[in-house]
């Protein structure tokens, strides 16, 4: 194999995992010039998050967000998956890589293979589901989930009856169903050797099997399920199709329970981390399930209530106050059964100690994670050094290399982790490979070669129209058939079908089929929402030949199916009337073209704290130019008053190398001292003014703005010299004043946080107290210290630090936000008067030193930054990124990523994630020479036009300008297709593609012939 | 909502229509205009919530209701449809 | 913004051909706000229900009741 350039390392990736993380990363990179090899155990890719219901806050089906990504991942020309397949050995190092990856036979032939399922029909061995958690039952030739990528079944050979039988001769039911000749008895499998530059693992981990704690009863008593079998209860494609039920007897549960940290933080009898993500699934569970139930009282019980991501405390407080999730505080010591009833009685020790006993009819465990079961052989195999727990070693200062060069790591096996950290961590991990392969980009990829598009200039409409089941998703309420029915003879229709699921691969390949055969020039897909499904489509259609914006989604779930339950016949009869409007305005659409821009290969990035300069230093080590802008007239930001991390890292010794290296790197600039004065321009394309004089020229900007420490004004401080805040202690420590023996520490959580008008968890000063607490006892033991707190939020992995705090004698005790302790000074000491549930009493507590853990707010600039930069901000004043679960370092607007404390409150090491994602997101815009243009935008008739500059005046993004003969011109790269313009213009100069005046007039009309009664 | 009960309020003193029957096989045919940005997710947030509402309301979903022209609810009314809603 | 004022206009101009202007109306309202988009739609509806059928759908109907017993 001869080398395209002249480089030594590799072009190519390899990802070990195929689950969101895994994929964002293979995305990214695949999208920035990198070929990507993904290895899946699997047989299809997708990971944990495809069994989830729902994610939250939001509610969105975690199916219909990761669907897209996996039919992308799955097409996209420069990822290769590989399922059902393993890495047996790895030789070589950083840059050029030799793996050997065994895949195992899967009996069906994924070339032949055209995922019609009828082998699955035929097929009569049924066996229990994993998938459903064994609650419902799949076959022996099966497809993981219905949305799988590939959608290639696969033969399970320990279930198979021929494959079993010695002579291969019973059975045999598939290969005759199959009329595509796929099955194949003796795939053998096959050994692949692959060559690649770096290594990805994001393997994932396995759920906690809670069996294990017997007194609990999972797999004695039939209604007490985990909660992943829960999250395959509620799903709507799950075991029960949504109908939240018992196991034993179908029953609709009232009382159902959910027991926390089941399996974590747990020394005795599993794992003695946090597993992170529980608080927040069991309360997302237990609102969904009174979503889909409303008479389901749901009760957690849970030790710490740990909702320390953004917004999370916000969510928590809804549950509690719109959805009447009962949450209580206890250690739960057993469960049994009521005989011949199913239910179950909880025994339970209440906060103050007392025993209780209460009856559910339905009880769900939060299980936590683990690595995987051969995480041992998995290090040894790619040669990564691991912690004695098996996570794969890593520092906070650099979370995503592994001990072995140009090994990284990410996702939930780096350490337990929600979707948007694990999203986060793989275009995290993308940027750290495109650093270290920044020379060998682009020599291995293929560039997508589309078929010439079909000129339907002057054709008649031929309309093929598309109506989704969604599984049972539309097809439950509305009554496809008649739809179908209904939507034939419209003008312009000349071919109407129905579709299981519009959005999975075999079905894509019949649209595309189908717009060939059936001559197609337009196409209407009833499905789902045209917010996340449109762009899919889009493609789709464009890979048959036609352009892209003849096209429309009529979405009949979201605004119909979803909404309507129950009334099948009205909602029936407003789909019909919604696929009638969508044909209506495809009727009258034309093929537009779509405008390429040039790139400038720089970077902006605002901020030069530990975000920032993190950031910089990834994107220069790509190769492209960054200009760093600091209001300070040094480098550093928030983490200048750091000294140690929960680890016990030298922070400030990291900070003065991350300056050094930033300053000596020949591809930053630094502008310390400087703000941004004025900003202009577009995804590739911005120009902007420094207050130090310089212009700047960019492709993309970082917004790396950071934060601030609450000044607290509770407390006595500022009043007492008793009282500091936990930056202060960390400071005197690191000076060298130790504390002296009998001196008492109490520190008090959630200063400025956690509480109205600041309904926010500022995450990191739990492990700020836990951290100097521990040095505090470390350096003097006879020094006493106590922790006044609400949770005690040392999630992940941190939970080690909680425990070495308990075990060097550091006392905790709990207070609530409407009892919150009182502070008085009392001669050279201050008093804490503090309520202590476990006693039932008030306790008076004097202190040497009350320390106050102090909260986060954003930096006084992310205000105006944001203002000039046109991105929102939530009402705590953080940057709102794109989309909270799956974009979470992108903004809506393209080129504009955020990173760092600007976003939410966070630890370095999430700080340092979040900044080589954002160098990752950017260098997927920046390693591109051109970039598309959305075709939706307003267009301007020059002729029409009178110069009245109203559309100048309204134009939020400066598309339109006076032209050198003084009359008004329209800039349409800037255009995002808004159509304030066209609204506002009196001669109606302005139409915006696809949304023009002819087109609304006629689904005016569609929505008014569609209603029975209404004549015209 | 405050707008509402002022319309209401509208409602019994109008006297901008005249009165009429109204026949059994009437149902409310409204449509509404939506931003993509705003209104439309809420109205996808409204469907991925399970939230229940009256099917009477179509959505034309606009990239921003200042989109919105006069001609078009003009139009909406001189066709027939019982009432319009923008929002954004 | 525009939307609202453009609303309050049309608004006048239905009050002069014999429509209630209560027909039409201007929310806002944020992506975050799906209950709110359900709320105001049953409002909306209700409303409308209390109008009874609009004017002109009244007399297109009258019309072609006409029409169908002319022929």
């Amino acid at each position: 194999m001869s080398l395209l350039s002249n480089s030594t390392k590799r072009g190519s990736v390899l990802i070990v995992g195929g689950g969101i993380g895994g994929m964002q990363a293979a995305l990214d990179l695949a999208d920035s010039g990198f070929k990507v090899h993904m290895v899946q155990r699997d047989p299809s890719i997708g990971g944990t998050m495809v069994m989830l219901d729902k994610t939250f806050p939001t509610g969105d089906c975690a199916m219909c967000m990761i669907s897209p990504k996996m039919v992308e991942a799955g097409r996209h020309l420069n990822i290769d998956v590989h399922t059902l397949a393993e890495v047996i050995s790895v030789e070589g190092d950083a840059g050029d890589f030799r793996v050997k990856v065994k895949v195992a036979p899967r009996f069906v032939d994924a070339d032949k293979c055209t995922g019609c399922g009828d082998c699955e029909v035929k097929c009569p061995k049924k066996v229990p589901s994993n998938f459903d958690q064994k609650l419902g039952q799949r076959k022996a030739i099966y497809s993981l989930f219905p949305q799988a990528v590939p959608n290639t079944r696969a033969i399970d050979s320990s279930q198979c009856i021929c494959l079993n039988d010695p002579d291969k001769k019973r059975c045999r039911l598939c290969e005759k169903a199959c009329k595509a000749g796929a099955i194949n008895y003796e795939d053998k499998g096959k050994e692949i050797e692959l060559n690649v530059g770096s290594i990805i693992l994001s393997p994932g981990l396995e759920l906690y099997d809670a069996r294990v704690r017997q007194e609990l009863g999972l797999g004695r008593w039939q209604n007490v399920v985990s909660s992943i079998q829960f999250e395959r209860i509620l799903s709507a494609s799950g075991p029960y199709k949504g109908v939240v039920q018992r196991p034993s007897d179908q029953k609709h549960p009232v009382k159902v329970a959910w027991i926390q940290c089941v399996g974590s933080r747990d020394n005795r009898n599993a794992n003695p981390w946090c597993s992170s993500v529980c608080c927040m699934y069991a309360t997302k569970q237990s609102i969904i399930a009174k979503e889909h139930d409303k008479n389901i009282e749901p009760t957690i019980f849970f030790m710490e209530m740990r909702a320390f991501g953004k917004d999370f405390d916000k969510y928590v407080e809804r549950a509690k106050n719109e959805y009447g999730v009962r949450y209580q505080r206890a250690m739960v010591s057993a469960i049994r059964e009521e005989p011949g009833t199913g239910n179950l009685f909880m025994k339970y020790a209440a906060e103050d100690g007392s025993l209780m006993t209460e009856k559910f009819d339905m009880v769900v465990l939060s299980v936590g994670f683990q690595p995987h079961c051969d995480a041992e052989a998995f290090a040894k195999t790619f040669g990564i050094e691991t912690t004695p727990y098996l996570f794969p070693k890593t520092s906070p200062f650099a979370p995503v290399r592994t001990s072995r060069e140009g090994v990284f790591v990410t996702g939930i096996y780096q350490g337990p982790k929600d979707i948007p950290e694990t999203v986060m961590q793989g275009s995290s991990v993308a940027g750290s490979v495109m650093a270290l392969l920044a020379e060998a980009r682009g020599t291995e990829t293929i560039e997508k070669e589309l078929p010439p598009e079909k000129d339907v200039a002057g054709e008649a409409p031929r309309i093929g129209v598309f109506v989704c089941h969604c599984g049972t998703n539309i097809s439950s309420t509305v009554n496809i058939d008649e739809v179908v029915a209904a939507v034939k003879d419209q003008p312009g229709v000349t071919y109407v079908t129905n579709t299981i699921y519009a959005c999975a691969q075999d079905n894509q390949d019949m649209i595309k089929q189908t717009i060939k055969e059936q001559n197609l020039n337009r196409v209407v897909i009833a499905s789902c929402t045209p917010r996340t499904h449109e762009k899919l489509f889009q493609e789709t259609i464009r890979e048959a030949g036609l352009n892209k914006y003849l096209f429309d989604l009529a979405d009949i779930r979201e605004q119909c199916s979803w909404c309507h339950k129950g009334q099948n016949e009205v909602a029936t009869k407003k789909a019909i009337g919604i696929v009638k409007m969508s044909v209506a305005k495809s009727r009258l659409q034309e093929p537009l073209k779509s405008e390429t821009v040039g790139v400038t290969p720089e970077c902006l990035i605002i901020g030069g704290g530990i975000a920032g300069m993190t950031a910089a230093l990834s994107l220069a080590d790509q190769g492209f130019p960054v200009h760093i802008v600091e209001k300070d007239s040094e480098l550093g930001g928030l983490v200048k008053g750091v000294y140690r991390t929960l680890e016990g890292l030298d922070v400030q010794e990291f900070l003065k190398d991350r300056i050094e290296a930033v300053k000596e790197h020949p591809g930053i600039t630094v502008h310390t001292g400087a703000e941004v004065k004025q900003t202009d321009g577009f995804v590739g394309n911005f120009k902007t003014l420094l207050t130090d004089g310089s212009a700047v020229e960019h492709g993309a900007v970082i917004l790396a703005t950071g934060g601030i420490e609450y000044q607290p004004t509770e407390y006595l401080y500022g009043q007492s010299p008793n009282v500091l805040t936990q930056r202060q202690l960390e400071k005197r420590i690191a000076e060298g004043e130790n504390p002296k023996a009998g001196e008492r520490y109490i520190m008090v959580q959630c200063v400025g946080s956690r509480e109205e008008p600041n309904q926010y968890c500022s995450r990191v000063c739990c492990q700020d107290a836990v951290k100097n607490a521990i040095a505090v006892k470390q350096l003097n033991p006879e020094a006493e210290v106590m922790i006044i707190y609400r949770d005690i939020r040392t999630y992940g992995l941190r939970e080690d630090f909680y425990k070495q705090a308990r075990d060097l004698g550091v006392i905790f005790i709990r207070y609530d936000v409407d009892r919150k302790p009182e502070v008085a000074q009392s001669g050279n000491k201050v008093t804490v008067r503090t309520w202590d549930y476990m006693l039932n009493r008030e306790l008076s507590l004097e202190a040497d030193w009350l320390v106050l853990s102090t909260g986060l707010r954003p930096h006084p600039t992310t205000d105006q930054v944001g203002a000039m930069y046109k991105v929102t901000r939530n009402p705590d004043g953080y940057f709102l990124e794109a989309h909270v679960k799956l974009r979470p370092v992108d903004f809506p607007s393209e080129g504009l990523f955020v990173a760092g404390l600007g976003h939410a409150p966070k630890n370095i090491d999430e700080t340092v994630t979040q900044a080589l994602a954002a160098s990752g997101r950017a260098g997927v815009v920046l390693s591109h020479k051109r970039l598309a243009v959305s075709g939706i935008i307003a267009k301007h008739k020059r002729e029409l036009c009178m110069s009245c500059l109203s559309c100048l005046r309204v134009c939020p993004f400066g598309s339109p300008y006076i032209a050198e003969d003084g009359k008004i011109s329209h800039n349409e790269i800037k255009c995002m297709g808004c159509g304030i313009c066209a609204g506002i213009c009196p001669a109606k100069a302005f139409q915006v593609n696809n949304f023009r005046d002819d087109q609304i007039l006629a689904m005016i009309d569609a929505a008014v012939e569609s209603e029975p009664g209404v004549l015209n | 909502m405050a707008d509402v009960a002022e319309a209401a309020e509208q409602i019994l003193v109008s006297t901008v229509e005249a009165p009429h029957d109204t026949p059994a096989d009437w149902t409310p045919n409204v449509l509404a205009f939506a931003c993509h940005y705003c209104a439309f997710a809420a109205a996808d947030l409204a469907g991925v919530m399970r939230l229940s509402y009256s099917p009477s309301v179509k959505i034309i979903r606009l990239p921003c209701t200042g989109k919105l022209d006069h001609i078009h609810i003009l139009s909406a009314f001189e066709k027939g449809v019982d009432g319009v809603f923008a929002a954004g | 913004m525009f939307a609202a004022r453009r609303i309050e206009y049309v608004k006048t101009l239905l009050k002069k051909v014999g429509i209630d202007p209560a027909r039409l109306e201007m929310y806002n309202l944020s992506a975050a706000m799906g209950p709110r988009w359900a709320e105001m739609c049953d409002e909306f509806v209700d409303r409308i229900r209390n109008l009874g059928p609009s004017p002109i759908w009244l007399a297109s109907r009258k019309q072609s009741e006409k029409g169908v017993t002319e022929q």
